[in-house]
């Protein structure tokens, strides 16, 4: 498997947390809010394209939205490779930190 | 996001960005649309068409390099589709491609003797005996090539050129002197 990006790893638990509102919009809020670093929409729509690409997500219509001057929502959802590769990532690196403190980094010594 | 207000981008703006974007569903002119509500919501409607207008400008680059890409992948498809297409009738375009050939030949050696002819004048009493003299230096006096002087005519009438050779070599170069000329032929210049 190619390893993920930091933020295409990013995009895929935004995308799993969000579920039916899954579309740029609040996937861009969200990791702007959480990273505390704003992330433009080119920033977001550049790796969900990758993602779909290789087929770890996968996308629907909504129905056209006055909001949008009336245009539809591209909906994401996970898929099977997806989560598959998000459990993956989840297990590398919770060993990956395994025994390791996060006051002994903040320290600078273990 | 703010949701109090909702605020359109001028039209024009928008379909520009639908052209530039060229998406199935137009879902990314949507989204800058909510993007541009939020964004007069929060920061003023100056910040936000300057944002807009310069995502819109961001795009361009990108549309010239799409079309180009496009247009280099249509032209290989194009040259795919005809090789197969002459190779499957391998007679038929052999015929084809030999007429072709034969027929624009042809054109260029019937333009050069029309061209050759219409070079030189033929009102004069001696027609047949006017030469055009071409001289051509060797490199460090390449400065002079291209004219000829009136010396090299005295070549000619001094005798020291013999006329007959000269005639010789019209009949055959004639219309390809510069074909002659350019596997080093000698010009008559140069012989002298």
């Amino acid at each position: 498997m190619n390893h993920l990006t930091r933020s295409e790893e990013y995009i895929l638990l935004a995308v799993w947390k969000l579920q039916d509102e899954a579309y740029t919009l609040p996937i861009q809020e969200r990791l702007s809010e959480i990273s505390g670093r704003p992330w433009s929409l080119s920033s977001v729509y550049a790796p969900l394209e990758r993602l779909v690409k290789r087929n770890m997500i996968d996308s629907s219509l909504s129905e056209a939205r006055a909001e949008r001057g009336g245009r539809p929502k591209r909906i994401y959802k996970l898929t099977d490779d997806g989560r598959q590769a998000l459990l993956e990532i989840q297990r590398v690196g919770q060993t990956m930190w395994e025994g390791i403190s996060a006051a002994a980094l903040q320290r600078g010594e273990i | 996001m703010n949701q109090n207000h909702h605020h359109q981008p001028p039209q024009w703006a928008s379909r520009l960005l639908e052209l530039l974007i060229q998406d199935v569903a137009n879902t990314p002119a949507g989204d800058y649309e909510e993007y541009y509500s939020a964004l007069v919501n929060s920061s003023g409607l100056r910040a936000a068409r300057r944002w807009y207008f310069g995502q819109l400008l961001r795009l361009v680059p990108e549309r010239i390099g799409a079309r180009i890409y496009w247009n280099m992948a249509m032209w290989r498809n194009y040259l795919t589709v005809g090789r197969r297409n002459l190779l499957r009738n391998r007679v038929s375009s052999t015929i084809n491609l030999f007429g072709l050939s034969v027929a624009i030949a042809s054109c260029i050696v019937v333009f050069l003797f029309v061209k050759d002819f219409a070079t030189i004048d033929h009102f004069h009493e001696h027609a047949e005996r006017v030469f055009m003299v071409n001289h051509e230096a060797e490199p460090p006096f390449t400065h002079l090539s291209g004219g000829a002087t009136a010396e090299i005519g005295l070549l000619f009438t001094s005798g020291r050129v013999n006329w007959r050779f000269a005639e010789a070599f019209w009949l055959i170069s004639g219309p390809f002197k510069a074909f002659f000329a350019s596997f080093g032929c000698a010009t008559l210049a140069s012989r002298a």
